[in-house]
Protein backbone atom coordinates (compact mmCIF):
# COMPACT_ATOMS: atom_id res chain seq x y z
CA UNK A 1 0.00 0.00 0.00
CA UNK A 2 1.26 3.68 -1.33
CA UNK A 3 2.25 5.50 2.03
CA UNK A 4 1.35 9.41 2.14
CA UNK A 5 3.51 11.93 0.84
CA UNK A 6 6.02 13.73 3.39
CA UNK A 7 6.31 17.28 1.18
CA UNK A 8 2.58 17.47 1.28
CA UNK A 9 1.78 16.75 5.09
CA UNK A 10 1.07 20.48 6.20
CA UNK A 11 -1.47 20.74 3.08
CA UNK A 12 -3.15 17.22 4.35
CA UNK A 13 -3.42 18.53 7.42
CA UNK A 14 -4.86 21.77 6.51
CA UNK A 15 -7.07 19.95 4.77
CA UNK A 16 -8.59 18.09 7.25
CA UNK A 17 -8.48 20.95 9.16
CA UNK A 18 -10.92 22.94 7.00
CA UNK A 19 -8.30 25.74 6.57
CA UNK A 20 -6.90 25.28 2.89
CA UNK A 21 -7.88 28.77 1.76
CA UNK A 22 -5.47 29.05 -0.85
CA UNK A 23 -7.38 28.18 -4.25
CA UNK A 24 -3.87 27.49 -6.02
CA UNK A 25 -2.37 25.21 -3.20
CA UNK A 26 -6.32 23.66 -3.16
CA UNK A 27 -6.40 22.99 -6.92
CA UNK A 28 -2.68 21.94 -6.90
CA UNK A 29 -3.25 19.53 -3.81
CA UNK A 30 -6.56 18.09 -5.73
CA UNK A 31 -4.96 17.64 -8.47
CA UNK A 32 -1.76 15.79 -6.34
CA UNK A 33 -4.99 13.58 -4.90
CA UNK A 34 -6.16 12.25 -8.26
CA UNK A 35 -2.65 11.01 -8.71
CA UNK A 36 -1.63 10.05 -5.15
CA UNK A 37 -3.39 6.80 -3.37
CA UNK A 38 -1.57 7.34 -0.45
CA UNK A 39 -2.13 10.60 0.13
CA UNK A 40 -6.12 10.16 -0.68
CA UNK A 41 -6.18 7.20 1.30
CA UNK A 42 -4.50 9.53 4.50
CA UNK A 43 -7.16 11.97 3.70
CA UNK A 44 -9.83 9.59 4.29
CA UNK A 45 -8.29 7.79 7.54
CA UNK A 46 -7.65 11.64 9.20
CA UNK A 47 -10.96 12.67 7.86
CA UNK A 48 -12.78 9.59 9.93
CA UNK A 49 -10.50 10.39 13.02
CA UNK A 50 -11.81 13.56 13.35
CA UNK A 51 -15.25 12.45 13.08
CA UNK A 52 -13.96 9.85 15.63
CA UNK A 53 -12.90 12.40 18.13
CA UNK A 54 -16.03 14.43 17.91
CA UNK A 55 -18.35 11.73 18.31
CA UNK A 56 -16.44 10.68 21.26
CA UNK A 57 -16.21 14.60 22.93
CA UNK A 58 -19.85 15.24 22.08
CA UNK A 59 -21.45 16.17 25.64
CA UNK A 60 -24.61 14.41 26.41
CA UNK A 61 -27.06 16.51 26.39
CA UNK A 62 -27.94 19.27 29.16
CA UNK A 63 -31.41 18.69 30.76
CA UNK A 64 -33.92 21.45 30.34
CA UNK A 65 -33.86 21.60 34.32
CA UNK A 66 -30.33 21.97 34.49
CA UNK A 67 -29.90 24.75 32.37
CA UNK A 68 -32.79 26.73 33.53
CA UNK A 69 -31.03 26.45 37.09
CA UNK A 70 -27.83 27.61 36.11
CA UNK A 71 -29.33 30.30 34.11
CA UNK A 72 -31.08 31.18 37.02
CA UNK A 73 -27.93 30.76 39.22
CA UNK A 74 -25.87 32.94 37.32
CA UNK A 75 -28.62 35.81 37.58
CA UNK A 76 -28.73 35.56 41.36
CA UNK A 77 -24.84 35.43 41.38
CA UNK A 78 -24.65 38.99 39.72
CA UNK A 79 -27.93 40.29 41.19
CA UNK A 80 -25.88 39.58 44.99
CA UNK A 81 -22.20 40.90 43.11
CA UNK A 82 -23.91 44.21 41.87
CA UNK A 83 -25.45 44.39 45.02
CA UNK A 84 -22.26 44.09 47.13
CA UNK A 85 -20.13 45.83 44.57
CA UNK A 86 -20.99 49.49 45.95
CA UNK A 87 -19.64 48.69 49.20
CA UNK A 88 -16.67 47.14 48.11
CA UNK A 89 -15.92 49.83 45.23
CA UNK A 90 -16.12 52.42 48.66
CA UNK A 91 -14.09 50.04 50.53
CA UNK A 92 -11.06 50.07 48.03
CA UNK A 93 -11.59 53.92 47.50
CA UNK A 94 -10.69 54.56 50.95
CA UNK A 95 -8.29 51.70 51.45
CA UNK A 96 -5.90 53.41 48.22
CA UNK A 97 -5.77 56.70 50.09
CA UNK A 98 -4.75 55.36 53.42
CA UNK A 99 -2.36 53.25 51.90
CA UNK A 100 -1.10 55.89 50.32
CA UNK A 101 -0.64 57.90 53.61
CA UNK A 102 0.73 55.64 55.45
CA UNK A 103 3.50 54.91 52.82
CA UNK A 104 4.30 59.00 52.74
CA UNK A 105 4.27 58.98 56.30
CA UNK A 106 7.04 56.11 56.73
CA UNK A 107 8.45 58.18 53.61
CA UNK A 108 9.00 61.15 56.09
CA UNK A 109 10.06 59.65 59.09
CA UNK A 110 12.97 57.73 57.06
CA UNK A 111 13.52 60.55 55.74
CA UNK A 112 13.30 63.11 58.81
CA UNK A 113 15.71 59.97 60.18
CA UNK A 114 18.05 61.21 57.63
CA UNK A 115 17.99 64.61 58.04
CA UNK A 116 18.42 64.32 61.78
CA UNK A 117 21.55 62.19 61.50
CA UNK A 118 23.16 64.60 59.23
CA UNK A 119 22.13 67.81 61.19
CA UNK A 120 22.74 66.49 64.57
CA UNK A 121 25.31 63.02 64.36
CA UNK A 122 23.94 59.80 64.69
CA UNK A 123 21.84 59.23 67.43
CA UNK A 124 23.23 58.11 70.92
CA UNK A 125 27.04 58.36 69.73
CA UNK A 126 27.04 61.52 71.16
CA UNK A 127 29.64 62.76 74.05
CA UNK A 128 27.93 62.44 77.18
CA UNK A 129 30.48 64.30 79.22
CA UNK A 130 30.25 67.42 76.64
CA UNK A 131 27.16 68.09 78.10
CA UNK A 132 27.73 67.48 82.11
CA UNK A 133 28.34 69.88 84.51
CA UNK A 134 32.09 69.59 86.36
CA UNK A 135 30.36 69.42 89.77
CA UNK A 136 28.70 65.90 88.32
CA UNK A 137 31.93 64.80 86.81
CA UNK A 138 33.88 65.65 90.39
CA UNK A 139 30.76 63.30 91.38
CA UNK A 140 31.11 60.44 89.15
CA UNK A 141 34.81 60.86 89.59
CA UNK A 142 35.00 60.38 93.06
CA UNK A 143 32.18 57.80 93.28
CA UNK A 144 34.04 54.22 95.13
CA UNK A 145 35.60 57.43 97.43
CA UNK A 146 31.79 58.20 98.05
CA UNK A 147 30.71 54.96 98.43
CA UNK A 148 33.17 54.46 101.03
CA UNK A 149 32.11 57.78 103.12
CA UNK A 150 28.86 56.02 102.64
CA UNK A 151 29.54 52.45 104.32
CA UNK A 152 32.06 54.10 107.38
CA UNK A 153 28.76 57.14 107.90
CA UNK A 154 26.67 53.71 108.65
CA UNK A 155 29.57 52.11 110.89
CA UNK A 156 29.56 55.02 113.00
CA UNK A 157 26.32 55.38 113.44
CA UNK A 158 25.69 52.05 114.55
CA UNK A 159 28.94 52.05 116.89
CA UNK A 160 28.02 55.31 118.23
CA UNK A 161 24.62 53.82 120.30
CA UNK A 162 24.11 56.17 123.27
CA UNK A 163 24.42 53.84 126.33
CA UNK A 164 20.75 55.19 128.52
CA UNK A 165 18.91 53.31 125.69
CA UNK A 166 17.76 55.27 123.39
CA UNK A 167 17.36 53.93 119.40
CA UNK A 168 20.25 54.79 116.89
CA UNK A 169 17.32 56.73 115.06
CA UNK A 170 17.52 59.50 117.69
CA UNK A 171 21.40 60.07 117.35
CA UNK A 172 22.72 61.81 114.44
CA UNK A 173 26.32 60.60 112.99
CA UNK A 174 29.10 62.69 113.33
CA UNK A 175 29.79 63.37 109.44
CA UNK A 176 25.69 64.72 108.92
CA UNK A 177 28.11 68.60 110.50
CA UNK A 178 24.95 70.81 109.18
CA UNK A 179 22.68 69.29 112.16
CA UNK A 180 25.34 70.67 115.04
CA UNK A 181 23.44 72.42 116.71
CA UNK A 182 20.97 69.90 117.39
CA UNK A 183 19.73 68.52 120.85
CA UNK A 184 20.74 65.15 120.07
CA UNK A 185 24.14 65.85 119.13
CA UNK A 186 24.75 67.89 122.25
CA UNK A 187 23.42 64.59 124.39
CA UNK A 188 25.69 62.76 122.42
CA UNK B 1 -22.57 41.14 16.26
CA UNK B 2 -26.55 40.72 15.06
CA UNK B 3 -28.79 43.77 15.83
CA UNK B 4 -30.35 41.78 19.05
CA UNK B 5 -27.35 40.73 19.74
CA UNK B 6 -25.86 44.17 20.22
CA UNK B 7 -28.76 45.22 22.14
CA UNK B 8 -28.95 42.46 24.07
CA UNK B 9 -25.58 43.26 25.53
CA UNK B 10 -25.93 47.17 25.74
CA UNK B 11 -28.66 45.92 28.30
CA UNK B 12 -27.07 43.37 30.30
CA UNK B 13 -24.44 45.99 30.58
CA UNK B 14 -26.69 47.78 32.36
CA UNK B 15 -27.76 44.91 34.41
CA UNK B 16 -31.08 44.09 32.71
CA UNK B 17 -32.25 41.01 33.98
CA UNK B 18 -33.85 39.78 31.70
CA UNK B 19 -31.18 40.72 28.68
CA UNK B 20 -28.80 38.36 30.61
CA UNK B 21 -30.48 35.38 31.00
CA UNK B 22 -31.48 35.90 27.41
CA UNK B 23 -28.05 35.71 26.85
CA UNK B 24 -26.99 33.22 28.96
CA UNK B 25 -29.39 30.30 27.13
CA UNK B 26 -28.26 31.86 24.00
CA UNK B 27 -24.50 30.46 24.70
CA UNK B 28 -25.04 27.99 27.80
CA UNK B 29 -24.81 24.93 25.86
CA UNK B 30 -21.58 26.11 23.97
CA UNK B 31 -20.06 27.27 27.11
CA UNK B 32 -21.18 23.89 28.44
CA UNK B 33 -19.45 22.15 25.48
CA UNK B 34 -16.23 23.64 25.97
CA UNK B 35 -16.16 22.96 29.62
CA UNK B 36 -17.01 19.12 29.15
CA UNK B 37 -14.21 18.74 27.11
CA UNK B 38 -11.79 21.02 28.82
CA UNK B 39 -13.00 19.22 32.30
CA UNK B 40 -12.14 15.62 30.72
CA UNK B 41 -15.69 14.78 29.60
CA UNK B 42 -16.95 14.94 32.74
CA UNK B 43 -20.61 16.22 32.90
CA UNK B 44 -21.06 17.61 36.43
CA UNK B 45 -17.82 19.14 36.23
CA UNK B 46 -18.57 20.62 33.48
CA UNK B 47 -21.61 21.94 34.32
CA UNK B 48 -20.13 23.52 37.14
CA UNK B 49 -17.28 25.08 35.34
CA UNK B 50 -19.77 26.55 32.79
CA UNK B 51 -21.81 27.94 35.77
CA UNK B 52 -18.50 29.83 37.03
CA UNK B 53 -17.44 30.67 33.48
CA UNK B 54 -21.02 32.06 32.49
CA UNK B 55 -20.79 34.16 35.38
CA UNK B 56 -17.23 35.50 34.48
CA UNK B 57 -18.34 36.40 31.25
CA UNK B 58 -21.56 38.50 32.59
CA UNK B 59 -19.69 39.94 35.75
CA UNK B 60 -16.27 41.18 33.20
CA UNK B 61 -19.10 42.06 30.97
CA UNK B 62 -18.11 45.85 31.18
CA UNK B 63 -14.48 44.99 29.64
CA UNK B 64 -15.69 43.69 26.07
CA UNK B 65 -14.75 46.78 24.05
CA UNK B 66 -16.87 45.11 20.80
CA UNK B 67 -13.46 44.89 18.53
CA UNK B 68 -13.43 41.22 18.71
CA UNK B 69 -17.11 39.12 18.00
CA UNK B 70 -19.19 38.75 21.38
CA UNK B 71 -18.68 34.48 21.30
CA UNK B 72 -15.07 34.90 20.53
CA UNK B 73 -14.57 36.65 23.57
CA UNK B 74 -16.86 34.77 25.57
CA UNK B 75 -14.89 31.74 24.22
CA UNK B 76 -11.92 33.04 25.60
CA UNK B 77 -12.86 33.96 29.11
CA UNK B 78 -14.81 30.49 29.22
CA UNK B 79 -11.67 28.62 28.32
CA UNK B 80 -10.03 30.35 30.58
CA UNK B 81 -12.12 30.08 33.34
CA UNK B 82 -12.44 26.09 32.90
CA UNK B 83 -8.48 25.70 32.33
CA UNK B 84 -8.03 28.00 35.49
CA UNK B 85 -10.36 25.33 37.89
CA UNK B 86 -8.39 22.34 35.96
CA UNK B 87 -5.15 23.61 36.98
CA UNK B 88 -6.71 24.95 40.79
CA UNK B 89 -8.00 21.07 40.71
CA UNK B 90 -4.93 19.42 39.93
CA UNK B 91 -3.42 21.64 42.62
CA UNK B 92 -5.46 20.31 45.42
CA UNK B 93 -5.06 16.96 44.11
CA UNK B 94 -1.49 16.89 44.05
CA UNK B 95 -1.53 18.77 47.20
CA UNK B 96 -3.86 16.89 49.86
CA UNK B 97 -2.98 13.48 48.15
CA UNK B 98 0.21 13.62 46.83
CA UNK B 99 1.66 10.00 47.29
CA UNK B 100 -2.31 8.92 44.65
CA UNK B 101 -0.94 11.31 42.74
CA UNK B 102 2.15 10.37 42.26
CA UNK B 103 1.08 6.92 41.02
CA UNK B 104 -1.45 8.36 38.93
CA UNK B 105 1.56 9.83 37.28
CA UNK B 106 3.60 7.06 36.73
CA UNK B 107 -0.10 5.15 36.02
CA UNK B 108 -0.25 2.96 32.41
CA UNK B 109 -1.93 5.53 30.36
CA UNK B 110 -3.47 2.39 28.46
CA UNK B 111 -4.91 1.02 31.51
CA UNK B 112 -8.29 -0.09 30.44
CA UNK B 113 -9.95 0.83 33.90
CA UNK B 114 -8.85 4.42 33.71
CA UNK B 115 -11.22 7.06 33.37
CA UNK B 116 -14.31 4.69 31.43
CA UNK B 117 -16.91 7.31 31.64
CA UNK B 118 -20.75 5.81 33.21
CA UNK B 119 -22.77 4.25 30.33
CA UNK B 120 -25.63 6.77 28.93
CA UNK B 121 -28.55 4.66 30.23
CA UNK B 122 -30.72 5.04 26.24
CA UNK B 123 -27.65 3.34 24.20
CA UNK B 124 -27.90 -0.43 23.58
CA UNK B 125 -24.86 -2.32 25.33
CA UNK B 126 -22.59 -2.92 22.43
CA UNK B 127 -22.38 0.48 20.88
CA UNK B 128 -22.69 2.23 24.60
CA UNK B 129 -18.91 -0.34 25.26
CA UNK B 130 -17.93 0.80 22.22
CA UNK B 131 -18.96 4.58 22.82
CA UNK B 132 -16.84 3.97 26.51
CA UNK B 133 -14.05 2.83 24.54
CA UNK B 134 -13.58 5.40 22.41
CA UNK B 135 -13.99 8.08 24.98
CA UNK B 136 -11.25 6.52 27.10
CA UNK B 137 -9.56 6.55 24.33
CA UNK B 138 -9.83 10.22 22.84
CA UNK B 139 -9.48 11.16 26.70
CA UNK B 140 -5.99 9.36 26.47
CA UNK B 141 -4.94 10.93 23.32
CA UNK B 142 -5.95 14.71 24.43
CA UNK B 143 -4.13 13.94 27.95
CA UNK B 144 -1.16 13.50 26.04
CA UNK B 145 -0.78 16.43 24.47
CA UNK B 146 0.21 19.74 26.24
CA UNK B 147 -2.08 22.31 27.47
CA UNK B 148 -1.99 24.56 24.72
CA UNK B 149 -2.31 22.06 22.22
CA UNK B 150 -4.91 20.31 23.62
CA UNK B 151 -6.87 23.85 24.04
CA UNK B 152 -5.99 24.38 20.09
CA UNK B 153 -6.99 21.24 19.40
CA UNK B 154 -10.49 20.95 20.93
CA UNK B 155 -11.47 24.92 19.87
CA UNK B 156 -10.52 23.77 16.28
CA UNK B 157 -11.58 20.38 16.19
CA UNK B 158 -15.27 20.46 18.53
CA UNK B 159 -15.95 24.22 18.64
CA UNK B 160 -15.19 24.49 14.73
CA UNK B 161 -13.28 27.68 15.20
CA UNK B 162 -11.16 29.15 12.71
CA UNK B 163 -6.92 29.37 12.76
CA UNK B 164 -7.68 33.10 13.47
CA UNK B 165 -10.26 32.68 15.97
CA UNK B 166 -8.51 30.34 17.94
CA UNK B 167 -5.62 32.77 18.07
CA UNK B 168 -7.66 35.59 19.23
CA UNK B 169 -9.63 33.35 21.09
CA UNK B 170 -6.14 31.89 23.03
CA UNK B 171 -3.99 35.21 22.45
CA UNK B 172 -1.29 33.20 20.70
CA UNK B 173 0.19 34.06 17.42
CA UNK B 174 -1.38 32.59 14.12
CA UNK B 175 1.63 30.69 13.51
CA UNK B 176 2.02 29.14 16.92
CA UNK B 177 -1.72 28.04 17.00
CA UNK B 178 -1.03 26.36 13.47
CA UNK B 179 2.32 24.70 14.77
CA UNK B 180 0.22 23.25 18.31
CA UNK B 181 -2.46 22.23 15.86
CA UNK B 182 -0.41 20.23 13.80
CA UNK B 183 1.58 18.59 16.35
CA UNK B 184 -1.74 18.00 18.36
CA UNK B 185 -3.48 16.20 15.16
CA UNK B 186 -0.66 14.07 14.71
CA UNK B 187 -0.35 12.97 18.26
CA UNK B 188 -3.90 12.47 18.10
CA UNK B 189 -3.68 10.60 15.10
CA UNK B 190 -1.00 8.47 16.32
CA UNK B 191 -2.78 7.46 19.72
CA UNK B 192 -5.95 6.44 17.99
CA UNK B 193 -4.08 4.52 14.92
CA UNK B 194 -6.52 1.66 16.15
CA UNK B 195 -9.88 3.40 16.04
CA UNK B 196 -8.74 4.52 12.60
CA UNK B 197 -7.70 1.30 10.67
CA UNK B 198 -10.79 -0.87 12.29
Amino acid sequence: MQAACRNQNETLMLDVLEELHDPNVRRMWEDHLRACDGCRRERDRMRQLLGKVREAGMPPELPVARADTMAAAVGWRLRHERLARPEKAGRRIRLFPALAAGCAFMLMIAVGYRWQERLFGPAGGGDISAELQPQDLEIIKHFDLLKDMDTIEKLIHIVDIPDDGQGPDQAVPETQGTHGDSPARTHA
Amino acid sequence: MPADEADLIRRARENDPAAVDQLVRRYQKKVYGIAYRICGFDPEEARDNAQEALFQVFRNLGQFEGRARFSTWLYRTAVNTCLDAQRRRKRWFRMLMPARSAKRDEADPEDPLDNIPAPEDDMDPVSNLSGAELKRDVLHALRRLSENQRTVFQLKVFQELSIPEIAEVTGMAEGTVKSHLFRATQSVREQLRDWVER
